[in-house]
């Protein structure tokens, strides 16, 4: 099993396309943050007749704790979902489209070993462009409050801010895996990363609308949200105070949800996802 | 002299088989791909496996590597049930499956990295043997979406010698190789052999087949027609080349004869389907009738019209 995890790093590692999707996410962040910095209201102070300008956000330690946890809070969101999203259906995808399928399941020990190591080499990348993506954001944030001169401080790495940061991270990892299963299930399905990918975000935003329509009915059908992806989703991104994306709620009729039954409910999206897909997986001939 | 080599070592190993296949079948929908097919193939041989298009070879090899389950039946391999004991018997198995797949964005030698990686193992001078193994090596750094068909091919026989495989299974090796690189994998071939491995080839091109092969079966629309040695198999299509001076009436008379398959008559001759064994018999028939042999020989067959015989393909040296 290990061996095959090091194969399917290695083959992610080798893949340019495994850091397009980096550059892309570190890229976007980078934008939105400077964004952020360039319509940031100021506080403008005259002090003994001298003019001094400040972040509207004054200290420099709220505005990096600020610009950490809207990051996290985005990584969960859509930016987050669609390129894990992309990264996953194309490991598998490619394996089908190339058929390297083939050759590949002939240097595996078994099938379930082979399944097992794709998700979990999925895994550690999508953490580690996460970790990535963190970092890369800190260090801007640091440059532009240094370009703003005043000096950096990390106050931010207080023990029970980063505590509650790497829940949020966790959170946000947690919200990303369903949709990443969701498309694994559809590439496997399809035997394609465009089927993967299409169906993965094309189901999600299905989703979405019926949640929306359910959430202005009456009687039982207005429960039927609690028990949708996209709302439970949200209920768990939205424990960090920040949301990352669009924040679903359901209508003024849906019973509201706990968070245990968000968790709840997400593992058993994640669970039956990966379910599906291993059998197809494992029943399916390998043909040309 | 490789083949000949072989052809001795066989004669050896005769008894041990590596591969079994039993009542072996495979069902996609209404469609049955392949029937009952019962396949022995022991140590040291060189076994080819010919069928025309859609007969059932690739659906047969897939069963064999566990690539596509069977609706029944069962493969055993080095005496194991591969259900039961899939990745002991695949690791000793190399398998190069229709057209060469591997890694685009990766070189020829990354590929082979990252299966000896999966396999486990490996170390690096392996991949450099195999590699020089096929000619390969100067190019192994190359991307292999840069390589030509011919140098996937080679790619493919390489990964298949990785693991040091006791049954090496090749499915059209020789497709899209200049007459060079075909010559090369056609000496490859028997020398493999020769170092105690078995050889399953799948080859479009039968005379190919002819060279290298001790044993070939045959399939057609899912079930074997012929299995046997390339001896005996050729021996099947001899015919007894006989001229006489009245071949007309001669032929009225063989025909009579039910023992006699079939006669026809080319360029003077007639061509009698019959074993070689039957000459002197068919000599003394026509003496009695006063029509006397002035020439007698034994007409060879080749591969390519047994196998047009058995399975009524048209082809033009190759089955599709």
């Amino acid at each position: 099993m290990a061996r095959l995890i090091r194969a399917e790093i290695y083959k992610l590692s080798k893949r340019s396309m495994t850091y397009i999707l980096l550059l892309i996410l570190i890229g976007l962040f980078a934008l939105i943050l400077l964004i952020t910095q360039a319509t940031t209201p100021t506080a403008t102070t005259v002090t003994n007749g001298i003019t001094t300008t400040a972040p509207a956000v004054a200290a420099n330690v709220q505005f990096l704790q600020g610009v950490v946890t809207s990051s996290i809070a985005m990584l969960g969101g859509i930016i987050g979902v669609v390129l894990a999203v992309v990264l996953v259906a194309n490991g598998m995808g490619s394996e089908y489209g190339w058929n390297t399928i083939r050759p590949y399941l002939l240097c595996s020990e078994s099938r379930s070993k082979m399944f097992a190591s794709k998700l979990i080499a999925d895994a550690i990348f999508i953490v580690a462009g996460m970790i990535i993506c963190v970092i890369t954001v800190i260090l801007l944030g640091v440059l532009f409050t240094a370009i703003r001169g005043y000096s950096w401080n990390l106050g931010a790495s207080t023990l029970s801010f980063t505590g509650s940061q790497l829940l949020d991270f966790t959170r946000a990892f947690y919200v990303i895996l369903p949709y990443a299963l969701l498309a694994f299930l559809f590439t496997v399905l399809g035997r394609s990363t465009a089927t993967g990918i299409g169906f993965g975000i094309g189901a999600s935003v299905i989703e979405l609308i019926v949640t929306g329509l359910l959430a202005s009915a009456h009687g039982w059908l207005a429960k039927i949200p609690n028990y949708m992806l996209s709302i439970n989703v949200s209920k768990i991104t939205s424990l960090s105070g920040t949301s990352g994306g669009v924040t679903i709620s359901g209508g003024p009729n849906t019973p509201i949800a706990s968070s245990l039954h968000a968790f709840i409910v997400v593992a058993v999206y994640c669970v039956v996802f990966t379910a599906l897909s291993y059998i197809i997986f494992l029943r399916r001939d390998v043909t040309g | 002299m490789a083949v000949q080599n072989n052809k001795d070592q066989l004669n050896n190993n005769q008894k041990e088989v590596i591969l079994r296949t039993t009542g072996l079948t495979k069902k996609f929908g209404k469609r049955t791909a392949v029937n009952n097919l019962n396949l022995e193939i022991r140590k040291g041989e060189v076994f080819g496996f010919l069928g025309p298009n859609g007969s059932g070879k690739s659906t047969t090899v897939g069963m064999i590597v566990g690539l596509i389950k069977p609706t029944s039946g069962s493969v055993n391999a080095f005496g194991m049930n591969l259900e039961e004991n899939y990745w002991e018997i695949i690791r000793r198995v190399g398998a190069t499956i229709e057209t060469p797949a591997f890694y685009p964005y990766l070189s020829g030698w990354d590929n082979l990295e990252l299966f000896s990686i999966a396999i486990g193992g490996i170390p690096p001078a392996k991949i450099k043997e195999v590699l020089e193994r096929v000619n390969l090596l100067d190019r192994a750094k190359d991307k292999y979406k840069q390589y030509s068909l011919g140098m996937k091919q080679r790619l493919a026989i390489a990964s298949s010698l990785l693991r040091n495989p006791e049954l090496i299974i090749l499915d059209e090796p020789t497709n899209g190789l200049d007459p060079a690189g075909y010559k090369e994998i056609r000496d490859l071939i028997p020398s493999l052999a020769g170092e105690n491995r078995t050889i399953i080839l799948c080859s479009h091109l039968l005379h190919e087949v002819e060279l290298i092969c001790n044993r070939v079966a045959i399939i057609k629309e899912g079930n074997v027609i012929a299995c046997e040695s390339m001896q005996v198999l050729l021996a099947k299509g001899q015919m007894l080349q006989i001229k006489v001076e009245n071949p007309q009436q001669a032929m009225v008379i063989l025909k009579k004869q039910e023992w006699i398959k079939n006669i026809t008559q080319a360029d003077g001759y007639l061509l009698v389907d019959a074993p070689k064994e039957d000459a002197q018999r068919i000599s003394k028939i026509l003496a009695e009738n006063n029509i006397f042999v002035s020439e007698l020989s034994v007409k060879s067959s080749d591969l390519e019209s047994v196998f047009l015989e058995l399975t009524g393909s048209e082809t033009n040296g190759k089955t599709n």
